[in-house]
């Protein structure tokens, strides 16, 4: 064999000698790259369905002082578009929005969490009203100013605004001069959304002493309820009306042990325990035409009752301990006192407070951190039963 | 001269070769093993979710089961059940969740909403083996179950394992739950020492799901074990 054979013979083994060597790199590498996807993969899928598992447990979990579930308070908030649940006053209200960061913080960790629960286009909520009108003599022009308002809930409702009205008259009889008359249910008509009656027919224990008593007497309407009960997802609006404390104003004590005092607090309670906002209208006493309280009658100041013009002093003197009265319900039940200047104001104050309330709610629940955009996120969605019988989505992040 | 060229490089190539070939040999024996670890930590990666899976889900682990849909739900645990498995399984994995080619012990925190461990309780294996091959810490999230009103956040957390400990005694306790006879071809490292319903390697332990009889000992080497079942006992043999 000469120089240049040896040379090549060497070469050749060196050559498959090196080609034997990558191919088994080669093959090394892939296994490696295989496992590694593979692992990868496997850790993925644990993540995804730790994440999964997360959910579910935290949409189970209970909040202490209702003892319901996430999943039910999110239904009920998705329905009410409203992440404040208000439970009566011994739970109070609830944000669930706050109940799910404490429990995604506690699980997850801060900046590690999203959740989104869009609303969509929801049905407006009812709107529930009732009225409590104070039924002395001194009351006739605004109780007969409801006479105008079946007319005006049908034309709340043309525009959208799914209202009712229940007008409820305290006991006693309204003795107004012509051309008004006698005041009874029967003077109001009837509709299929607006309709009257009176306590002195009512089941309730409290019902309202006398004609003025409107502490009492809301309390007896709120057990009574609309014409067709009350809706537990509506809105609830009470609107006493009077000229004077509850149960007169013969005394304009603001001593929490009175009759008219403990008259007002039923009241308050009953409002608060089924949510109800409270709007007291409080009609003209005389005082804004006669501050000194001692005028008698004269044209614009006063009015004809039972045959009679009179001042109306009674009711004049308590002015100020009326608006104690009032404006302690409408505080308390997250209302607002209405001051009449005439009681041809009732119809713009009652289309006011319907056009103020907020029907729609919130458009979604949100809440957690930014999802970062250089991360792996784990998504979950899952669907949210409501109490009205539909769904809506709940959309869930997590990153590491 | 061309004549000693070649007895220079023939036997420097003949050297080289076999170099090469051992090289190769090693190599992909090598690799057989390599996959066999990989195949082995793939498997504990998916039995750890499986498990956590399988406890939080399945009413005959601590799946909360309603008494009368008798439905499972899904990621509620029970903690009457929780107290029961973390009184019964001090030592060993329960049944409905055990794996024969792993050991794992379980360890359930209730959480309060500012993050932190209210009770803890554990069960599953009481101790693992020494030099473990593998080991994996996997944790989800479960809702305790108190009664309907009362669920609270927890964390379930588990650790598994995989060694010589839990191989041999997986392949015990299959014999005993299947009630049929097996072989197994098993290399050990340390001896093994077996006492009734309890083994150990190097003093570390676990218990059985039932007794061994014909053997206390296996050393450490290579042997096919032969078992077989036979009234709440099992007969091993070499």
């Amino acid at each position: 064999m000469n120089k240049k054979g040896q040379a090549f013979e060497t070469l050749g083994f060196i050559v498959l000698a090196v080609a034997f060597i990558i191919v088994f790199t080669l093959l090394k590498t892939a296994s490696t790259k295989g496992y590694v996807s593979t692992t990868k993969e496997l850790y993925e899928i644990h993540e995804g369905e730790g994440f999964r598992a997360g959910i579910n447990a935290i949409l189970q979990m209970t909040e202490k002082r209702t003892g319901k579930s996430m999943i039910e308070l999110l239904g009920i908030a998705s329905l009410l578009k409203n992440d404040t649940i208000y439970f009566g006053p011994t739970i109070g209200s609830i944000n669930i929005t706050e109940e799910l960061k404490k429990r995604f913080d506690a699980i997850y960790g801060k900046n590690h969490w999203h959740f989104k629960i869009p609303f969509g286009i929801p049905p407006q909520r009812d709107i529930q009203i009732i009225v409590v009108a104070d039924v002395s003599g001194s009351m006739c022009d605004d109780v007969y100013e409801f006479k105008k308002v079946p007319e005006i809930i049908n034309v709340l409702r043309a525009q959208g605004k799914s209202v009712s009205m229940r007008l409820f008259l305290l006991p006693g009889q309204l003795m107004c001069c012509q051309p008004i008359g006698t005041i009874t249910c029967a003077s109001f008509p009837s509709t299929a959304y607006f309709d009257c009656k009176s306590l002195s027919t009512a089941k309730c224990s409290l019902k309202g002493q006398t004609d003025e008593d409107w502490g009492n007497g809301l309390a007896c309407a709120i057990e009574e309820g609309p014409k067709n009960g009350w809706n537990n997802y509506s809105i609830k609006v009470g609107i006493p009306i009077s000229d004077e404390l509850p149960g007169g104003s013969e005394t304009c004590t603001k001593s929490p042990s009175s009759a008219q005092y403990q008259s007002l607090q039923n009241g308050i309670n009953a409002a608060k325990k089924i949510g109800m906002y409270v709007f007291p209208f409080k009609a003209v006493t005389g005082k804004e035409c006669c501050p000194s309280c001692n005028c008698g009658y004269k044209e614009g100041c006063g009015i004809c009752y039972s045959g009679r013009y009179l001042f109306t002093s009674t009711q004049c003197r308590c002015d100020e301990t009326l608006e104690y009265y009032m404006s302690t319900i409408a505080n308390e039940t997250k209302g607002e006192m209405i001051k009449l200047k005439d009681a041809s104001e009732i119809v713009d104050k009652i289309i006011g407070i319907v056009g103020g309330l907020n029907i729609t709610g919130i458009p979604h629940i949100e809440a957690g951190y930014p999802i970062p955009k250089e991360k792996n996120i784990r998504a979950v969605t899952t669907a949210i039963p409501t109490p009205a019988k539909d769904f809506v989505v709940f959309y869930a992040y997590q990153w590491s | 001269m061309k004549g000693q060229l070649s007895y220079v490089i023939k036997p420097i190539m003949l050297i080289v070769t076999i170099i090469l070939v051992i090289f190769f040999t090693f190599s992909f024996y090598g690799s057989t093993i390599e996959e066999k670890r990989r195949e082995k930590s793939l498997d504990l990666t998916a039995m750890a979710t499986n498990v956590l899976l399988i406890l939080a889900n399945s009413e005959d682990c601590l799946a909360y089961q309603a008494p009368i849909t008798q439905g499972a739900y899904a990621n509620i645990i029970s903690i009457e059940k929780i107290e029961e498995f973390s009184e019964k399984y001090k030592e060993e994995e329960p049944e409905c969740a055990r794996s024969f080619d792993f050991g794992w012990r379980v360890n359930i925190s209730e959480i309060d909403l500012n993050g932190n461990v209210v009770k803890s309780w554990s069960f599953g294996a009481k101790d693992f083996s020494h030099d473990k091959k593998e080991e994996i810490n996997f944790w989800i999230p479960v809702a305790i179950r108190y009664d309907s009103k009362d669920i609270r956040p927890g964390k379930m957390q588990i650790k598994i394992v995989y060694g010589e400990l839990e191989s041999i005694a997986g392949f015990f306790d299959m014999v005993c739950k299947t009630k049929t006879s097996k072989k197994i071809e098993i290399s050990l490292e340390d001896d093994v020492k077996i006492q009734n319903d309890k083994i150990c390697i190097n003093n570390r332990c676990r218990r059985l799901y039932c007794n061994v009889t014909g053997i206390n000992e296996i050393k450490r080497g290579e042997y096919i074990l032969s078992a077989s079942y036979s009234q709440g006992k099992i007969f091993v043999t070499k």
